[in-house]
């Protein structure tokens, strides 16, 4: 079964996706209701989320151009 | 940087407008827009439509940490308003005792006088110099998790001791302090904390000692 499931750079592509709007998420709320423990979920949540967002999307964006200038 | 209260509600809706921005964009980007695109071109790789690249790229890599470093910015000025440290339900006493016109308390004379004009509790409770400011912050998060996760013993009470010199950061070259003889006797001791500036036929009591229990009622 596992073996089925084709990792594909749309498959990080959509990850990266939902760790972002999950990750902007927390950050919305503490922008909109600001308490001690939104303020800490931004921190604690939703920035690691955001960021290791931007390096995946980064990293994938990266082999798949050197991918794309091989095949070409 | 310092921001008056009405640029930081700016700030607040520039930045919720962005975060939906952001949101939106990756969703359309990944979920809606792929999808038609997909239909057209068997085997189509997001990364292969240059569009969808760059609104991901916009999303994931320039307004998303724009937007938490911003965020984060306007935060920590916030947090040290009297109203955030009013969040949690065991500071309201302290907080109503502050407000209070009759109060003596020390807390509420520094702020019904102004003489500390903005972020009363920050003010008092927060050592001076960049390292004071991290042990502020991290002596927050103490109390967030005391507040939300381990819980408290009451009567509230200030762990260690209170550090004279936040006191004499302000009283101290005023020269209605030096002029007053205990303090200039014992200025040693109450720079060095062996004193401290409260009780004994000094100082009155910075809070009332009842003001946990307004939470009760």
């Amino acid at each position: 079964m596992i073996n089925k499931i084709k990792i594909t750079p749309n498959t990080f592509i959509v990850i990266t996706a939902v760790l972002n709007i999950v990750g902007l998420l927390f950050v919305l709320l503490s922008i909109v209701y600001l308490t001690p423990l939104t303020l800490i979920f931004s921190l604690v949540l939703g920035a690691p989320l955001i960021f290791i967002s931007l390096l995946i999307f980064i990293v994938v964006v990266i082999l798949d151009e050197r991918k794309r200038r091989i095949t070409q | 940087m310092t921001y008056s209260e009405s640029d930081l509600q700016t700030i607040k809706y520039i930045l919720a407008v962005l975060c939906l921005i952001a949101i939106t964009i990756s969703i359309y980007s990944t979920f809606f827009r792929s999808r038609d695109i997909r239909k057209l071109i068997k085997g189509f790789s997001i990364l292969g439509d240059n569009t969808t690249k760059w609104l991901l790229f916009m999303s994931f890599v320039i307004i998303s940490p724009l937007v938490f470093l911003v965020n984060y910015e306007k935060s920590i000025q916030q947090s040290k308003r009297n109203d955030f440290c009013n969040s949690c339900h065991v500071m309201h006493g302290y907080i109503e005792d502050l407000e209070n016109p009759d109060s003596d308390s020390l807390a509420s004379v520094h702020y019904q006088y102004r003489w500390i004009s903005d972020y009363q509790c920050y003010t008092c409770h927060s050592e001076y110099g960049l390292f004071g400011t991290a042990k502020a912050k991290v002596s927050g998060i103490g109390h967030v998790r005391a507040q939300y996760f381990l819980g408290y013993e009451t009567p509230l009470k200030i762990k260690g001791t209170y550090n004279n010199n936040i006191c004499l950061h302000c009283h101290g070259p005023v020269l209605d302090f030096q002029d007053i003889g205990e303090h200039e006797d014992n200025i040693k001791e109450l720079e060095q904390n062996k004193m401290s500036c409260l009780g004994a036929d000094c100082h009155v009591s910075p809070h009332p000692k009842d003001a946990w229990k307004t939470n009760d009622k």
